[in-house]
């Protein structure tokens, strides 16, 4: 019997890659994967940023989701530019995931994901202050990687 | 330093038999490696019934350097669910992981290294409110061996044709 978890993101488990777009107009490739853990009881969420030549890792982060009794989505993550946190998932449309939560020093990280058109769009900003002014953002439009259909020569 | 240098030779499978905090006899299985590109250390735990049927408890973790230099970590435990791990100090040998879950539990997870290829793992939670556990607490303890892949002389395949 499948999980809650894998009800809901079934469809999104898989390897994605796309370009991302970056804070300071830095632009590379994004790689995603999202893997079931335990039977489902969890997805491990990996991603590595890179540039565009492939040779500079610009970012990484991987999380652990899960469901909360009340059927939110949870995340304990880390990146290695924002640490260690915890993000829960806040109101959106049906086929949304935002996560939100504290980083360490006052700000607040939000992550949007959503699927459109086959692709997976994956959204990272921190906001500050009573206003929530957005100070970074990264936009990765990602798509499912396939496999090559001619063996290699 | 990379302060998941000392970690770095326990990077293969472990196995053994151990207990669970019931008391019930349980089979464990850990794997430590290396996630992306050698800057994470990934340690997935299994603790089963000796049947092979239930999962008694699975964890995965995790650890990487936080932004201050320090080894931190995520967890998901299937008991647990999603929590932050600290690596708290101890001696050369031993990684103790601890952190508090968001049912107010303090979990306490130690794996020792006896020699080279020896671990001895311990768990156990208590409710993080309360002074530092008695030792008379239930824990689940499991000496741990490394797997090693069999070794053939001659590789299996088809026997030679004529």
């Amino acid at each position: 019997m499948r999980s809650a978890l894998l009800k809901r993101f079934g469809g999104w488990i898989g390897s994605w890659s796309g370009p991302v777009e970056m804070a300071e107009g830095r632009e590379g490739v994004m790689q995603l994967d999202i893997t079931p853990i335990f039977d489902g009881d969890a997805l491990e969420v990996s991603a590595l940023m890179v540039d565009s030549t492939g040779q500079v890792l610009m970012a990484r982060g991987i999380g652990f989701w899960s469901l909360e009794r009340d059927g939110r989505v949870c995340c304990v993550i880390y990146g290695g530019r924002i640490g260690f946190t915890e993000l829960q998932e806040a109101p959106d449309d049906p086929d949304v995931l935002a996560l939100s939560g504290p980083l360490g020093d006052g700000r607040t990280l939000t992550v949007l994901y959503s699927q459109h058109d086959g692709g997976l769009q994956m959204t990272s900003s921190t906001s500050e202050g009573y206003k929530g002014s957005v100070s970074v953002r990264n936009i990765g439009q990602l798509r499912r990687r396939a496999e090559s259909e001619s063996p290699p020569a | 330093m990379n302060p998941l240098a000392p970690y770095l030779g326990w990077v293969g499978v472990w196995g053994g038999e151990g207990e669970a905090q019931t008391g019930d006899p349980a089979i464990v299985r850990t794997e430590f490696s290396l996630l992306q590109g050698g800057t994470a250390l990934c340690m997935h735990f299994e603790a089963c019934d000796p049947g092979y049927r239930i999962l008694y408890h699975g964890v995965r973790a995790v650890l990487s350097r936080a932004p201050n230099g320090d080894l931190r970590g995520i967890a998901f435990s299937t008991i647990h669910r999603g929590f932050l791990v600290e690596l708290t100090p101890d001696d050369e040998g031993v990684m103790a992981l601890t952190g508090v879950t968001r049912g107010g539990n303090r979990v306490f997870v130690t794996f020792v290294q006896e020699d080279q290829d020896n671990l001895l793992f311990t768990a156990f939670w208590r409710p993080s409110n309360k002074v530092p556990a008695p030792d008379e607490l239930p824990r689940m303890t499991a000496p741990l061996r490394r797997l090693f892949p069999m070794k053939f002389e001659k590789p299996p395949g088809p026997p030679a044709t004529q």
